[in-house]
């Protein structure tokens, strides 16, 4: 038992934090006037470059063969800048391809050819799809039940205006049956984690600008993180940091073990990584004070993509499975 | 990152739990107001336990312990929570031997001090008590009061101490005295081993809030240490009592957080069976709700504590994350205890019979976020040490 990655872990997580940074950090709202805007295809391309699309997939599909904890590492990370949700959906659907033996479909995805988007089921057959421009496929989770939907199938396109200003919403109806189909627990399971991973990440980077803002920040003549009342808001933030990942990874680890509590420990992880998520967004507000609440300081987006994926993991998984005896 | 446990510690888990069902003790704990009785009851078992091989797990072997990792001594309690047997943790007498002075011991003292006092530690013989806070010294530790002047070869104490646990019914004490009261505070601590029989000590038991008296006050009137007695040198107190406290903040509570979890499947049981309004308690949608929300974050505080063993089972002292899970523990254990009061309703008005147990919980637990260290003195911690925010002017 060691929930600490190894250092090949460890190494892999900080090649994939420095390309976030340098490509697409959480600064890039800032600079471009489509905060939607989807990936160009050279951007995209450096991600397939990276086996991000194939980390879990088999290694004779294009895939890397590794397992939970890679993808969680690397799914924590691309929380921390906001990376579209995009980039997660592609990745799981290329592993529920390879796991249901659509190796075409896999295969397609985890070469960057393909690219697959996060819709979410509202009611009936209508969905909110969120940045699904340039994607093919479009996964989506209703009642246990994980579909794959062609995009092209999608009909009437209404584009709205997202409370997530970064992410392109659309409402469309899907009525063409699923591309892949699976009710099997584990799949939902699995998206659950990686959903979890994500907001650990938006809790991790909200600690860290607040920490950062805190330390710099001067107001009655000291850094306003030298006060008990800032300093404390901060701490609690780094103890849901804590008590979210470890959780994370505890859950992670059990299903990958096919543990029999994975369903209970995994709703835990979502509990726990949802409230750290938008709590420490909170405070990261609270310790900026105005700037924090203006949009040209990022705090905002953190509690604005909370919601987004929050709402999917509330999709996915319920609290109510912890009672499940 | 793995949850596996090798299948040695697993045959390990099978050798802890099949001995524990063997050779758990047929008597009940007698009561905490019994505090002789408990001394005699938990030393007892601390030397069934020692002879057997289980005190000292992760003990070093040169110390008399088995030199075992970490995670074979989570095993222990894990497996300890799940059986029937007395109370572990700080619920025994011999938990301030085990956790805090058997630790500095084993860091600062010397060969003879070792030899002599860490196997007594172990199987019971001597029971120790912690001299550290005062009236005027809290959270503010090292501003500490209790005079220790040098006369010839010995430490004259003069002074009081407040919250020593279990001090009427000690052997020994880890004291803290101020022996040179011109030099920066941190700099004029001495930490030194006090005989609890030598003359010029009283002791005034304090009730506290659950009924029970386990903690007092110390007062010394020129009480005489001999000089080799002092742990880690002169003037070096503060070094050696924060060995102490890191252990304090590390695994010492390992045993507590696990049984915490049990605690929850107890308070899930009770609420399964008793009636809140004519209906059973988690037939209510917020009863349901606020329990959901336990088990998230006791199943978390397990996931911690084996974050924490990852963590420390390569590193001789836990570091300032330990913190972390001591607040979360701490806050947590609140929620837990509080929520069996709310499931208790009216009968948790009646403070003996079936329930007692989980109304004198209720009350021992405020004490959690303001023993070894307040919360918001962990927060402190947290803020400066973990995330490496400026200290206050």
């Amino acid at each position: 038992m060691n929930l600490l990655p190894t250092a090949e872990q460890s190494e892999i997580t900080s090649v994939i934090a420095d390309f976030l940074a340098n490509e697409v950090p959480i600064r890039r709202y800032q600079e471009q006037a489509n905060l939607a805007a989807p990936y160009p295809a050279e951007l995209w391309q450096q991600f397939v470059e990276l086996g991000w699309f194939g980390v879990s997939s088999p290694e004779s599909l294009g895939g890397s063969g590794l397992g939970m904890a890679e993808e969680i590492l690397l799914t924590r990370e691309a929380g921390r800048q906001l990376v579209s949700p995009t980039v997660l959906a592609t990745a799981f659907s290329a592993r529920l391809a390879a796991e249901h033996e659509q190796d075409s479909l896999a295969t397609s995805l985890i070469n960057g050819e393909q690219r697959a988007a996060l819709a979410l089921r509202t009611e009936g057959n209508s969905y909110l799809l969120f940045d699904s421009e340039d994607a093919e496929f479009l996964i989506a989770v209703d009642d246990g039940r994980i579909q794959l939907f062609s995009n092209a199938s999608a009909d009437s396109r209404e584009q709205l205006k997202g409370t997530d200003e970064s992410l392109s919403i659309v409402r469309t109806t899907l009525s063409a049956p699923a591309v892949l189909e699976t009710d099997t627990e584990g799949d939902r399971l699995h998206l659950a984690v990686l959903l979890c991973a994500a907001l650990t990440g938006i809790a991790e980077s909200a600690c860290r600008m607040a920490v950062s803002y805190a330390s710099e920040r001067e107001q009655f003549g000291q850094p306003i993180g030298a006060f008990q009342a800032i300093k404390h808001l901060c701490a609690d933030m780094a103890v849901r940091n804590e008590a979210a990942w470890s959780q994370c990874v505890y859950a992670g680890l059990c299903l990958q073990d096919k543990n029999p509590d994975a369903l209970q420990q995994i709703a835990a992880a979502a509990k726990m990584a949802a409230t750290a998520a938008l709590e420490n967004a909170r405070s990261n507000i609270q310790v900026h004070g105005g700037v924090g609440f203006t949009v040209e300081y990022d705090a905002h987006l953190l509690v604005k993509r909370t919601h987004v994926l929050s709402e999917f993991l509330n999709a996915v998984i319920s609290k109510r499975d912890l009672l499940i005896k | 990152m793995n949850l596996q446990f090798s299948r040695d510690d697993e045959l390990f888990r099978e050798e802890v739990r099949q001995w524990l069902a063997d050779n758990r003790p047929q008597e009940q704990r007698p009561p905490v107001s019994n505090l002789a009785a408990c001394r005699e009851y938990d030393t007892v078992w601390q030397k069934t336990l020692s002879e057997a091989g289980w005190a000292g797990i992760a003990w070093p072997e040169a110390y008399g312990g088995r030199g075992l990792s970490l995670t074979r001594q989570l095993i222990w309690y894990e497996e300890y929570a799940d059986a029937d047997v007395p109370p572990g943790g700080w619920q025994s007498v011999c938990f301030v031997g085990l956790a805090h002075a058997g630790p500095t011991l084993m860091a600062c003292g010397d060969d003879k001090h070792k030899a002599f006092h860490l196997p007594k530690i172990l199987n019971g013989d001597a029971i120790w008590c912690q001299g550290f806070s005062e009236p005027g010294a809290g959270s503010d530790l090292a501003s500490l009061r209790t005079r220790g002047e040098i006369d010839g070869d010995h430490l004259v104490i003069n002074g009081q101490k407040v919250w020593t646990s279990y001090a009427d019914v000690a052997d020994y004490q880890e004291l803290l005295v101020r022996s040179d009261p011109d030099a920066p505070k941190h700099k004029g601590i001495t930490w030194v081993i006090c005989d609890m029989s030598s003359p010029g000590i009283t002791i005034r038991p304090i009730r506290n809030m659950a009924g029970d008296s386990e903690f007092c006050e110390v007062f010394y009137d020129n009480v005489r240490i001999p000089l080799s007695q002092v742990i880690g040198g002169l003037n070096n107190g503060w070094r050696t009592a924060m060995s102490t406290l890191s252990f304090e903040r590390g695994t010492a509570f390992i045993a507590d957080q696990v049984e915490l979890e049990h605690d929850v499947r107890k308070l899930e049981q009770l609420a399964r069976v008793i009636e809140i309004g004519g209906r059973v308690a988690i037939a209510h949608d917020d009863i349901a709700q606020r329990l959901s929300v336990i088990k998230a974050e006791v199943m978390s505080l397990k996931a911690m504590t084996y974050m924490s063993v990852s963590r420390n089972q390569n590193q001789d002292m836990p570091g300032p994350e330990s913190s972390i899970v001591r607040l979360f523990f701490a806050k947590l254990s609140q929620r837990i205890s509080q929520f069996g009061m709310d499931l208790l309703g009216s009968e948790g008005l009646v403070y003996q019979g079936k329930h007692e147990d989980l109304v004198r919980t209720y009350l021992f637990r405020y004490a959690d976020t303001i023993a070894a260290g307040a919360e918001q003195i962990q927060r402190s911690i947290i803020g400066e040490r973990v995330l490496g925010l400026p200290k206050g002017r």
